[in-house]
């Protein structure tokens, strides 16, 4: 239901139902902390990549592309 | 189109296209697939290719498709469904309660604060190859491309309560994850 919060896709009933859930739950409401928080770096995952095909991987693609002729 | 000119291009967009795909996959063998596949359909259909977008961005369409199937065939092997419990008895007691051993810790830091360690982002990318391929295919729709839920079922060919469950079941797993490899080791 906190996934469903997040994009905006809940019902007043599940409004009213994950509120009251929240005010129990210290749990979730650390669950849903954290989540935001991953969630918020998971772009940054793909920006800070230096992630890199080596030499023998780029040519072993092009004799690949050669030899589909 | 001559071989000179299929070295240029992969080397020219050869990381950009993998380091596009690795995390959306993360698997280093299928986003290298996934790349080869990329440049060969490129190559054969070079005459199409009118020269209205740039080089870079018709590759990389057509690699977001190839990613798309890919998270398509992902879905058609997906034999889990939302009937398999025992994945959620490890994180969830009978009761639908956090259980003991799974339940989250408070890490101690800003929750608003962003993290720049690169070493982070390479525990995020582990982290996220534990998931079953079909968990982070919804994952990385919803996270690296923000699809809304609707788009992603019907990609995906899910039902939305299939789509809340592995949504769910991927953050659960991942938070857990972070949670051991980085926040509290």
């Amino acid at each position: 239901m906190i996934s469903k919060k997040e994009e905006g896709k809940i019902s007043f009933i599940e409004r009213i139902q994950l509120w009251q859930h929240l005010l129990i739950c210290s749990l979730c409401k650390l669950f849903m902390k954290q989540n935001k928080l991953i969630a918020s770096l998971i772009p940054e995952a793909e920006k800070k990549s230096v992630a890199s095909l080596s030499d023998k991987e780029k040519q072993q693609i092009v004799d690949a592309i050669s030899n589909a002729n | 189109m001559h071989e000179l000119n299929i070295s240029q291009w992969v080397n020219e967009y050869g990381d950009q296209l993998y380091r596009y795909a690795l995390p959306r996959v993360s698997d280093s063998e299928i986003a290298k697939d996934l790349v080869q596949d990329t440049f060969l359909a490129a190559w054969r259909n070079v005459d199409k290719y009118k020269g209205e977008a740039s080089e870079k961005n018709w590759l990389f369409t057509i690699l977001k498709n190839k990613i798309i199937d890919y998270y398509r065939k992902a879905s058609t092997r997906n034999e889990e469904r939302i009937s398999d419990v025992n994945e959620d008895a490890y994180y969830f007691n009978d009761d639908g309660h956090w259980s003991e051993k799974a339940a989250p810790n408070d890490w101690g830091v800003d929750y608003n604060e962003p993290i720049n360690q690169k070493e982070f982002y390479e525990i995020v990318e582990k982290c996220k190859k534990k998931l079953k391929e079909i968990q982070n295919a919804v994952f990385s729709m919803k996270y690296l491309e923000g699809y809304e839920s609707e788009e992603i079922c019907k990609e995906l060919n899910i039902t939305p309560s299939n789509y809340w469950v592995l949504l769910h079941r991927a953050k659960v797993q991942l938070r857990a994850c972070l949670e051991k490899n980085w926040f509290i080791q």
